[in-house]
């Protein structure tokens, strides 16, 4: 029962608040102290785990995307889900990424210029392959191939030892679907240069934070992730588990107030202004009263 | 990344002890004897685990 010195304002929509934000819905019922101890506390622990883990600590369901694992996914999110927003967002992302207009485009509706970043290889004849690492700007946009429209585009931008590079790419531009983990869009095409060198261009351009942000990995995007951060993916994902899990502590605190009262003094005292109720005296036997 | 048992188990007590009680005073205070207590107990099995696992 929550103890009668603690005004608990609109206990449901504060739950609701500090699920959305830890600590909002404390904040937003007047207790500050507590409120900044859940935002700090909370927060800091997810934001922590999600930046170890390059901010792909959460997979939401439904889990089709994933062959095997999948209760083990079930059961690492519903310890996340206690996070609210960013859990709610992965799950929205979930969606959005097995959405069947989520493919590998064939062609583009309208142009697409980005910053791009990668390796152009050619063969020389006294060189074999040389590979050559490219930054500059790509453009993409519709071309029309043999079977019908495709993308092709164009690239300009400095070599590694910053000499100027332009590229032409024909009509066999291989762009990655619109909606992943990664934070790159990988794309790849047939290349070619004024002086009529030719070979693949393979980089990546950047792919906007609504669109990779709680996506699910893959499972070689996720095999990647843990073979380069090691027990640090797995530390990381943990403490996501763990600010999950201790923000349903401050659900329930914003619900039903504090567990076990307004403070552990034996007489209730404490709170200012608050007379403190005296103490029970213990009666005495019957057997002295005779 | 043992360090981070520190920050880790500051928190959890910090969250524990301030969803059981309302007053700041009391939650400081039950907080850091948690902290303690956990800080002690992580200690003394860090300890033994050094002890088993020495020249090993």
């Amino acid at each position: 029962m929550t103890d009668p010195r603690i005004r608990l304002r609109a206990p449901v929509l504060a739950a609701l608040l500090t699920f959305l934000v830890p600590g909002l819905g404390q904040l937003f019922q007047g207790r500050v102290f507590k409120g900044l101890v859940y935002g700090i506390c909370i927060t800091g622990m997810f934001m922590y785990g999600s930046a170890l883990a390059e901010w792909k600590a959460i997979q939401a369901p439904p889990f089709e995307y994933r062959d095997k694992n999948r209760t083990l996914l079930a059961l690492k999110y519903a310890a996340q889900f206690g996070m609210g927003t960013p859990a709610l967002a992965s799950l929205v992302q979930t969606r959005r990424y097995l959405d069947k207009n989520n493919e590998k485009p064939r062609t583009l509706a309208s142009p697409i210029t980005e910053p791009f970043e990668g390796t152009f290889t050619t063969y020389p004849a006294d060189q074999g392959r040389l590979e050559t690492h490219v930054k500059g700007t790509l453009t993409l946009e519709k071309a029309h191939g043999a079977f019908g429209e495709t993308i092709g585009g164009r690239f300009q931008g400095t070599t590694s030892d910053g000499k100027p590079i332009e590229l032409t790419l024909k009509e066999s531009v291989d762009l990655d679907k619109p909606i992943a983990a990664d934070w790159r869009r990988e794309v790849s095409g047939d290349a070619r240069q004024a002086d009529g060198t030719s070979g693949p261009l393979l980089g990546s351009i950047p792919r906007p934070l609504v669109n990779w942000f709680g996506a699910p990995l893959r499972e070689r995007e996720e095999q990647e992730l843990e073979g380069r951060l090691g027990k640090w993916h797995e530390l990381a994902v943990v403490l996501t588990w763990i600010a999950g899990l201790l923000n349903m502590l401050a659900i329930w605190d914003a619900l039903e107030g504090p567990a076990y009262g307004y403070n552990d003094d034996p007489n209730g005292g404490g709170s200012p202004g608050t007379p403190v109720p005296p103490k029970p005296q213990p009666s005495k036997p019957a057997a002295a009263t005779v | 990344m043992t360090w981070l048992a520190i920050p880790l188990a500051a928190v959890v007590s910090l969250v524990w002890n301030t969803s059981r009680f309302e007053e700041p005073r009391c939650i400081l205070a039950r907080s850091m004897r948690m902290f303690l207590t956990l800080m002690i107990f992580m200690a003394l099995i860090g300890g033994a685990l050094f002890l088993l696992s020495h020249n090993l």
